[in-house]
């Protein structure tokens, strides 16, 4: 993990000029680009193993980096945004990007975020693990059993499949979007109430206080995303 | 016309009903619209106040009863005299025939009723005067019975065909005027742009087809129905009257004068109907007042109010959907100057928090130089948040118009070198040429303004034309007052933004790659300067097809002008 190869997308040279002495104090080796262009062919050549990218860019929208990269390679994405831009981070992760952070941030945040992006990108725990356990909730995924605190919890096969896709991308976000059209298909991407209900079952199975999920967090107007580390 | 309109109205119908009005409604309170209360108080246009001897001439509008009844006297009176004239030439049979071209004539000009009434009087009038025993309604002969009955036989009978064939002419002509109305109508319509030219059409045309005082009413904002446009301009409405037109709206009928519905109103009122709902409601009241609405010439209203209908929607839908643009507009400003105010602070913001949070996690971990810029770009984004504030803080202050301005006589270079002093605490490299004419009068100002009005000028010159570029300061005297130019080398500005730069919140480009910047500087600079009583404009280019140059005039001080 530490080691790896970070290429910072901002056109804002402040972000660069924090981020970059942040990231190699923590023993990232970190490119910078500050157009769209420089990017596509930083990550073309260079192969970054994580790319932190802000959506505005002088010379293209970050969303079109998105789907460019996403044509040819997995390299885990993290879009820099405001927190009063909901649409175009759904818009981002729709299109391939991992996760995303608002600023401002502090570095403490930003480097979870990126653990846990490279950790999915190298295939480790929490990428396509057959059993995951957190907080006495253990998903055995080989065996389709759900437990808490070893007592057999039963779910419904769309619970089922929900969960296993939340606990599969722990600490990532995912969009309602994203889970609406795994589970139920394409004809219901847009059927938030669906997730909404199924959710709460959900919830109301495996959380210790369902009113206070600890376990499936909501990232209102994006999606969930399944408690992490 | 109907009998109780008349009578409830007898009070009001003076040689001037329009005047009558406005006495009356001036007294009623029960009005919903503000904007009809203070159409009551104009003075009625003096062309169209008394619509009786205004617009109809007597000599070519004799009532047809007059015509019905006349004719035939006449010709028959003419015949008469003519055949007793030659009576002693010509055989009594002829005689009849001639009065066969009297009830011919009278057919042709009075109709069936003159026809008849020809008749009647040729038969009595052969009768006295030309058959024996003369000067008494008896007949001798027995024969002449038979063709006396044969001769008001053969009057009736061709009377009432003359009378037809003129009935039928009449109606051809009738058409084809409606018809040349209707097209005329329709062709008005089409050149009519915009509601009120398409309203202003339909109760001017209407009004003069039909020979009546016209208006329409439409619903305004509020949906308060009101009165739009009318024939001649500027009639105004009695209490009944706007209750007939509403009922109109609500109902969808015929209210008012000659209908079942509020007749006391002195107008009547029609709904105009397009396909979904009533657009507009027509009112008219005929200009000879026995002239009824149900007449035959009315035929025409009915085709007319549907064109009306027709172009009234398509204005009305036209109207509502420049104003959607306008507001589509409007808050794409809006959406557009939240995003660029939330971009310049929060970029600012994200800096402070994450040097500062790199420092305090990772400080350990960096050597002294990198914690030294960290700390030195925390310094520095806390400057540009103070600069966006006050920036935010001065533009309340010209908006509020809480700005307490000096007027003294200002030591211009003293203030260009603070201000150059400024832009160099955030750029140290920022490269400016300042010069002064010589003999310059000292101009009247706040100093403290002006040099903001300057600092604005210069930051705006670094961050747009790059400060490798030196920027020119240049003061002279011109015209009476003193010109203080700023010129930068940058790459201009097209001609049609030279006066949106001074905008609130313009920017020119888009998205994040522009320079942080509120879209406030010029916008502070004009308030400002215009506060001290000067003025400011942009041109571009500058010279040499590059760079735009600020030009700020103030006054000369007192006693100092030369």
């Amino acid at each position: 993990m530490s080691g790896s190869r970070i290429l910072v997308v901002d056109d804002e040279p402040q972000i660069q000029r924090f981020l970059k002495p942040a990231l190699v104090a923590s023993d990232f080796e970190v490119l910078t680009a500050a157009t769209a262009r420089e990017a596509m062919r930083l990550i073309a050549t260079r192969s970054p193993d994580l790319v932190i990218l802000d959506l505005g860019l002088p010379d293209s929208d970050g969303k079109s980096v998105i789907a460019e990269v996403r044509a040819f390679s997995r390299v885990p994405i993290i879009v820099l945004s405001a927190r009063d831009q909901e649409s175009e981070k759904v818009e981002a992760l729709d299109l391939g990007a991992d996760d995303y952070i608002e600023k401002p941030f502090g570095i403490a945040e930003l480097l979870a975020r990126i653990r846990t992006a490279l950790r999915r990108g190298t295939g480790g725990p929490g990428g396509v693990a057959d059993t995951f356990e957190f907080s006495g909730l253990r998903v055995d995924a080989a065996a389709r059993v759900v437990s808490r605190d070893n007592v057999p919890i039963h779910l419904t096969p769309k619970e089922y499949e929900l969960l296993l896709q939340l606990v599969r991308n722990a600490g990532r976000v995912i969009t309602h979007r994203q889970l609406l059209t795994s589970i139920w298909g394409v004809a219901h991407a847009d059927d938030v109430q669906y997730l909404r209900v199924a959710i709460a079952q959900l919830r109301a199975k495996i959380e210790a206080d369902p009113a206070h999920p600890r376990l499936i967090l909501n990232e209102p107007a994006i999606g969930y995303r399944f408690a992490g580390e | 016309m109907s009998d109780c309109a008349a009578v409830s109205h007898s009070n009001t119908r003076g040689p001037d009903p329009s005047q009558g009005h406005v006495h009356r409604a001036g007294t009623v309170t029960s009005w919903d619209s503000m904007a009809q209360e203070s159409k009551l108080d104009r003075p009625p246009p003096s062309g169209g106040a008394n619509p009786r001897t205004a617009t109809t001439p007597a000599a070519l509008n004799v009532p047809p009863w007059f015509v019905a009844i006349v004719v035939p006297l006449l010709a028959v009176g003419a015949i008469t005299a003519a055949g007793y004239a030659v009576s002693d030439l010509i055989a009594l049979k002829n005689i009849s025939m001639l009065y066969l071209a009297a009830v011919v004539v009278s057919a042709l000009a009075g109709g069936r009723v003159s026809a008849l009434l020809a008749a009647s009087l040729s038969f009595l009038a052969y009768n006295f005067f030309f058959i024996e025993p003369r000067w008494t309604f008896t007949i001798a002969q027995p024969d002449e019975v038979v063709a006396l009955f044969m001769f008001v036989g053969v009057a009736l009978v061709t009377g009432t065909l003359a009378a037809r064939r003129s009935e039928q002419a009449e109606a051809a002509r009738e058409q084809a005027r409606s018809t040349t109305a209707l097209f005329e109508f329709s062709r008005k319509l089409s050149a009519s742009l915009g509601l009120d030219a398409v309203l202003t059409t339909t109760v001017g045309h209407i009004g003069q087809s039909l020979g009546a005082q016209t208006m329409v009413l439409v619903d305004d904002e509020a949906g308060t129905l009101s009165l739009a446009a009318s024939e001649p301009p500027g009639l105004s409405l009695a209490p009944e009257a706007v209750f007939a037109a509403r009922a109109a709206r609500d109902k969808r009928v015929p209210t008012g004068l000659s209908t079942a519905i509020i007749p006391e109103a002195d107008y009547a009122f029609l709904p105009i109907l397009s396909a979904q709902r009533v657009v507009a409601v027509f009112g008219m009241r005929p200009l000879v007042p026995d002239q009824s609405l149900r007449s035959q010439k009315n035929g025409i209203l009915v085709p007319m109010l549907e064109q009306a209908a027709i172009a009234i929607d398509r204005a009305q839908w036209a109207r509502a959907s420049a104003r959607a643009a306008v507001s589509r507009e409007s808050e794409r400003l809006q959406s557009a100057l939240l995003s660029s105010l939330s971009h310049d602070f929060r970029t600012p913001l994200a800096s402070i928090t994450g040097a500062a949070t790199s420092l305090r996690q990772l400080g350990d971990k960096m050597d002294a130089p990198t914690r030294d810029d960290l700390l030195q770009s925390i310094e520095e984004d806390a400057g540009q948040l103070n600069r966006f504030v006050a920036n935010l803080f001065d533009m309340t202050r010209i908006e509020s118009g809480a700005l307490k301005i000096r007027r003294e006589a200002l030591d211009l270079p003293e203030i260009v070198e603070r201000a150059v002093t400024r832009v160099r605490t955030i750029d140290p490299g920022f490269a400016v040429s300042i010069s002064f004419a010589p003999n310059l009068p000292a101009a009247r100002g706040d100093a403290v303004l002006l040099e903001q009005v300057l600092f604005n000028l210069l930051d705006n010159a670094r961050k747009y034309a790059g400060s490798d570029q030196p920027v020119a300061v240049f003061a002279r005297a011109e015209d009476g007052e003193v010109s203080l130019s700023v010129t930068d080398q940058g790459k201009g500005i097209a001609a049609g933004d030279l006066e949106r730069i001074f905008d609130k919140f313009y920017r020119r480009g888009s998205g994040d790659g522009r320079a942080a910047g509120t879209g406030l500087g010029l916008s502070i600079a004009r308030g400002f300067v215009t506060a001290m009583g000067g003025t400011i404009s942009a041109e571009s280019p500058a010279a040499r097809k590059r760079g735009t140059r600020f030009v700020i005039r103030l006054p000369v001080a007192r006693g100092e002008a030369s």
